[in-house]
């Protein structure tokens, strides 16, 4: 697997305003750490990332870092992508520098190849991926684009752990013990038409309860009430007036 | 539907709904799902409904999580009630959702037919939403 291309520049600036600025102006803010090496900030250009990750198409990313003046060149391994989950705006990129001819140990996405079993065309199961990347441990340049899971010989519940699967290059770290991937028997509801019909003739029951009409009329009942209370209240106060007054005028 | 078994506090203040999703906003479980674009309150009721309409159109096949729980108790004063005398008794349960959040996910199903249900489950919801896959595409 060819390594792509990807041009740093260096960048002084750090804090969220600066970064919102470098952000506007094209280039996404960066970070570069390694073993025995000092972490760097750089910037990337927005587009070229963008195409450079377009080009990768899922493989794991490693990129041959370019700096303009720097003839020295480095292989970096993209850690993190930070995004904004509403406009997938690129936010921050993390890249580590590999040492050259030291092997890294890298999560390469499975894939699923073959014809799918007679099980799953008739829709009586389907495959359920568990996992989706394989960690592998090889050299950068032997780095597999995918590893591929074959499925055509497998029947209903069969399963496929990490044990079952082989790569072309370099080992598995991940544990052998766990699921890539099963064929698992479709969920049918059987009893969930029971219970649906049900929810919905309560909801029907309920809104005829609610009607706005029986609402209106038992609100002009309360209305009724309210006022004929008030009037009463009235009433008695202005009786306790006119005797307080009487008293007074007795004396 | 959807609501907690037990809690602290029978009622809660309105609270804000400003920002965007930092946890949940990623596809976790299924190939496709269901993210909000917007900001807003899905009560208990409209995710079962969306739900009912997603697992009907899968033909009842395949898998669905939700991935949203309604634990904040909405009150309201009943009708023709003068203002006062405190608070409303709860009536329902809701989940505040914020722009970028996954509502839904699906597995099981191919691609045309997971849109397909995705879309009527949508049209459930008091918001705008996208379909988003695993795959980005």
């Amino acid at each position: 697997m060819g390594l792509v291309n990807l041009n740093i520049h260096p960048r002084s600036t750090t804090g969220k305003n600066a970064n919102r600025r470098t952000r506007a102006a094209g280039r996404v803010p960066a970070i570069v750490y390694g073993k025995d090496r000092e972490t760097a900030m750089v910037e990337l250009d927005t587009q070229s990332f963008t195409v450079a990750l377009s080009h990768l198409g899922g493989r794991a990313a490693i990129f041959n870092l370019e700096q303009e003046g720097v003839d020295e060149e480095h292989i970096a391994l993209m850690r993190e992508v930070q995004r904004n989950p509403v406009t997938d705006e690129i936010l921050h990129v993390d890249l580590m520098e590999i040492p050259r001819g030291v092997d890294v140990t890298v999560a390469v996405s499975v894939e699923v190849v073959g014809e799918p079993p007679a099980a799953v065309k008739n829709g009586e199961g389907s495959v359920a991926l568990s996992l989706d990347a394989i960690e592998i441990s090889c050299r950068p340049s032997q780095l597999p684009e995918c590893i591929e899971v074959d499925i055509s010989e497998l029947e209903l519940n069969d399963k496929i752990f990490v044990r079952d699967v082989t790569t072309p290059v370099g080992e598995i770290i991940t544990d052998e013990d766990m699921l890539v991937l099963n064929i698992k028997p479709a969920i049918i509801y059987v009893e969930e038409e029971e219970e649906e019909e049900g929810i919905e003739g309560e909801e029907g029951a309920e809104g005829e309860e609610g009607a706005e009409g029986t609402e209106g009329e038992d609100g002009d009942a309360a209305k009724g009430e309210d006022k004929d209370k008030d009037k009463s209240k009235d009433k008695s106060k202005d009786k306790s007036k006119d005797k307080s007054k009487d008293k007074k005028s007795g004396d | 539907m959807l609501m907690p078994k037990r809690t602290k506090y029978r009622k809660m203040m309105k609270g804000k709904r400003r920002g965007i999703a930092r946890r949940g906003a990623s596809i976790s479980f299924g190939d496709y799902g269901l993210q909000a674009l917007d900001c807003g309150w899905i009560s208990s009721r409209q995710i079962e409904a969306t739900r009912i309409a997603i697992t009907r159109h899968m033909k009842r096949v395949g898998q669905v999580w939700i991935r949203v729980f309604p634990d904040k108790p909405i009150t309201l004063k009943p009708a023709e009630t003068r203002m006062g005398k405190g608070k409303g008794a709860p009536e329902y349960w809701v989940a505040v959702v914020k722009p970028g959040r996954i509502l839904f996910e699906i597995n099981g199903v191919d691609q045309d037919l997971a849109k397909e249900a995705l879309n009527l489950g949508a049209s459930k919801l008091p918001f705008k939403t996208r379909i988003v896959s695993r795959q980005g595409d």
